[in-house]
């Protein structure tokens, strides 16, 4: 085996030091058991990396969506103070 | 068909969330969440005090809605905050405070469909359903941030939209955070009540001056009951969509595989 390749053979988890590592992080690269790794995408993850990695949204290929979503979001921004504005004045009447 | 899961279950694991979630994040989403409830309740105070001759202050409204912008940018980031820390306890992982803070880009989604869900529930709070169906929904955007995937305009409602199944099941469970919201809203006032009483008990205490303060019909005293009793109630409510959304695609993730698979180790252990 190449030297300096991560391996699971011999390893054990990362956080149950007590138990056998049944697979390798992608991400931290750090062996875990079959409780704490978790395969997504055909890739095995930890929780904590698998948090990272599902909890970020990822960016389309095309740059132009998310650049139109962002100003989506702020002309929302800037309605819904306008209509804070004007919902202040239509609740007086009631 | 699948099984729905009892309300009683969903209340009961989402109270046992916010004990396991801990006091860091609640202390977090409190203090954050703070002065956005009690801004809204300034401002509801004073359109009360202007009364009918609102509209001849428009400038001083825009003001105050400049004011308010950040302060709910920031209750929805605390709030994201919060609910990103109850999915990761659901998934029985630890809970690591640098990556509980979300990405750019779940901000920027997060935002996006909070704007346009906060806008259709002013226009439509003075029909109380409409009002009631945008809260609903403005509670489930951060409980399902785990299904938003894409930044583009289009997916994150798609996202949203895969739980319709479930939006009746939501509405029921809010139905019930309703009834919880008046309890503690009648506690608060009954503590309120008792509270220059309790205090006169103090040598050179007067309750005097903040009986007028909470008099039942200072409407600034109702506003910020109100404002109090939402904040109570809130992480509970946040818990328990969090749970709802939890059990209901941990089918498709697989979670609920993994999780059994975990129960089984931990036995075998045992």
């Amino acid at each position: 085996m190449s030297k300096g390749r991560p391996t699971v053979a011999a390893a054990r988890c990362a956080r149950h030091f007590d138990r056998a590592a049944h697979a390798l992080c992608m991400s931290c690269k750090l062996g875990f058991c079959a409780e704490c790794a978790t395969e997504w995408e055909g890739i095995n993850y930890c929780h904590s990396c698998l948090a990272q990695v599902r909890g970020n949204v990822r960016a389309d290929r095309s740059r132009f969506l998310p650049l139109l979503t962002l100003s989506l979001t702020v002309v929302l921004g800037y309605l819904l103070t306008r209509t804070i504005a004007w919902g202040a004045v239509f609740f007086s009447l009631f | 068909m699948a099984r729905r899961i009892p309300f009683s279950e969903v209340i009961d694991s989402g109270a046992r969330l916010v004990k396991g979630v801990g006091p860091g994040p609640l202390a977090v989403l409190v203090l954050a969440t703070l002065p956005w409830r009690f801004g809204v309740a300034a401002l509801a105070s004073r359109v009360m005090e202007v009364g009918e001759s609102a509209s001849e202050y428009g400038p001083h409204w825009r003001a105050w809605s400049y004011e308010l912008l950040p302060l709910f940018v920031l209750a929805l980031l605390a709030r994201a905050f919060y609910a990103h820390a109850c999915h990761q306890r659901l998934q029985q992982s630890v809970i690591h405070w640098r990556s509980l803070v979300p990405g750019a880009l779940t901000v920027m989604v997060i935002l996006y469909l909070s704007f346009a869900i906060e806008i259709a529930l002013i226009i439509s709070a003075v029909t109380v359903l409409g009002w009631a169906i945008f809260a609903s929904m403005q509670a489930w955007v951060l409980a399902s941030q785990p299904a938003f995937t894409s930044a583009t305009p289009v997916a994150p409602w798609r996202a949203l939209g895969q739980g319709r199944n479930t939006m009746s099941h939501v509405a029921g469970l809010d139905a019930i955070f309703a009834t919880s919201w008046f309890v503690a809203l009648v506690n608060l006032f009954a503590l309120t009540q008792m509270a220059p009483d309790l205090l006169g008990a103090f040598p050179g205490f007067d309750p005097g001056p903040s009986r007028a303060l909470l008099s039942i019909f200072n409407h600034r005293l109702w506003f910020g009951l109100m404002a109090g009793a939402s904040m109570v109630v809130e992480p509970f409510r946040l818990a328990a969509h969090c749970t709802l959304f939890f059990s209901t695609h941990s089918k498709s993730s697989g979670a609920d595989l993994r999780m059994r698979l975990a129960d089984l180790v931990r036995e075998e252990a045992a």
